[in-house]
């Protein structure tokens, strides 16, 4: 996913956004982006609506709807839209009103978007001590505070998510002097990196992304913290031994299928903490952990997020 | 005070499966949103509807906080469905790949009807129609 990427835009009106993604849908597309004036014309808004939105937000304003693809470099643009304009003018034939019909190109650069959203994230404190600092920030620690330091990149875990804070709060529950801990799913390496602050003994974190794993690799480094390892691959292939503590803030799903696996894993009386649960999964987590004799110690949720701590039987 | 909205975009996905490549990292990323963020809470809500591709709305606020809605596939998608069809014809004027009936229409444009911008059922059904004309699928009565 490096580099750039070719963004086909079609300027169109609002009746044929249905059609023209669906031409977009005929090209090896992985997705569209729309964007459509009527989207926001036909909320329910006044004056004293909680949330206001304006056309003025849209780039053509209420003028035109915009149907956007992305395209590897290496595709043939010049045929995308030359297929493109056939299909277009197919639709018109067909009485379809496809509005200015116009087809735009632009190249597009991975580190415009993969860079934009970090002037909005701040130094944050979660947890009972712990401070996330973005790297890029400067913030002088009071008290017994423990900082992290985040570049967290494109992987998961800025610290501001619900999931995240409800972990590290588990975290700093039980973590005790020496323990043993492996992180699942460790994206940025965040909860790799508290358990490490958090005088644990050892910390795996493992991921099956690449980009986490990289990111995850850096953020160690900036935090100094030696004992913390991150390997590339699902826990049962990449790791070996026990643990006292094991962290997954994943999806549901995911999580339904270690608590069939994660047991040889953890120590007697190790503690197991899953996050990343929507709050429509939660009695799914509840049941099974139950079925498989785990004592389920804490549930916690923040928003539509659920986290749950258990025991082994 | 009202929580101002600086943005809002709709985005086409598969279900359980978004990355920060585009669509996403460019519709969100100028908008200041956390494009794993917003990964995780897509895959989350959507795992259970695989193979589907799920249209979605995200609405992005002053404070660069976010909210989403979930929407109905779209046309094409429900078409192909409908006729039994991996893909649309190649010369769709010429060549028709599928039939559906007009019965089978009406009911992707009811189902669709909340999210279409359609100012009637009407007019849904005309939409719905020119997406199944455009992929060479011929309507029944």
């Amino acid at each position: 996913m490096k580099g750039k990427w070719i963004e086909v835009k079609l300027i169109t009106s609002s009746a044929a956004v249905e059609p023209i993604s669906g031409i977009f849908y005929g090209l090896d597309v992985k997705g569209v982006a729309i964007e459509d004036p009527n989207d926001i014309i036909n909320r329910n808004q006044g004056e004293m609506s909680w949330d206001f939105a304006d056309v003025s937000i849209l780039e053509y304003k209420d003028s035109a709807a915009v149907v956007k693809g992305y395209f590897s470099q290496d595709d043939d643009i010049d045929k995308i839209v030359e297929y493109i304009n056939n299909k277009i003018k197919e639709l018109i034939d067909m009485g379809i009103d496809v509005g200015e019909g116009k087809i735009v190109t632009n190249v597009v650069f991975e580190e415009d978007w993969a860079n934009s959203w970090k002037k909005y994230y701040r130094t944050t404190k979660i947890g009972k001590n712990i401070v996330i600092k973005p790297k890029w920030e400067e913030y002088s620690p009071k008290d017994d505070e423990i900082i992290i330091e985040l570049d967290p990149g494109m992987a998961f875990g800025t610290g501001t998510h619900e999931t995240t804070i409800m972990c590290i709060e588990l975290l700093e529950k039980y973590i005790k002097e020496g323990d043993t801990v492996f992180d699942i799913g460790t994206g940025s390496g965040i909860l790799s990196i508290a358990s490490s602050k958090l005088k644990a003994g050892k910390v795996i974190g493992v991921d099956i992304d690449e980009v986490a794993v990289d990111a995850a690799r850096e953020n160690i480094q900036y935090n100094n913290v030696s004992n913390v390892k991150i390997r590339l691959g699902n826990l049962t292939d990449v790791v070996e031994g026990k643990a006292d503590v094991i962290v997954a803030n994943i999806i549901a799903d995911i999580i339904l299928k270690l608590a069939d696996t994660i047991k040889p894993f953890l120590k007697e009386g190790g503690i197991f903490i899953v996050s990343g649960i929507i709050q429509d999964r939660k009695q799914d987590i509840i049941e099974k952990f139950n079925k498989s004799n785990f004592n389920i110690c804490d549930i916690k949720q923040m928003g539509e997020w659920v986290a749950i701590s258990a025991k082994v039987n | 005070m009202a929580k101002k909205v600086v943005g809002m975009v709709k985005l086409q996905l598969p279900a359980g499966k978004a990355t920060p490549a585009p669509p996403v990292g460019p519709a969100l990323g100028q908008h200041g949103v956390n494009i794993m963020g917003f990964c995780k809470e897509f895959n989350a809500k959507t795992a259970n509807q695989a193979g589907l591709i799920i249209p979605v709305v995200i609405t992005v606020y002053q404070d660069r906080s976010f909210s989403f809605i979930l929407k109905t596939p779209p046309a094409a998608v429900l078409l192909k469905k409908a006729a039994g069809i991996e893909s649309g014809s190649p010369v769709p004027n010429k060549q028709k790949v599928a039939k559906v009936p007009l019965s089978k229409v009406r009911e992707i444009a009811e189902l669709k009807m909340p999210d279409l911008n359609a100012g009637s059922l009407d007019a849904a059904i005309s939409m719905i129609k020119g997406t199944a004309r455009s992929m060479g699928i011929e309507i029944t009565e």
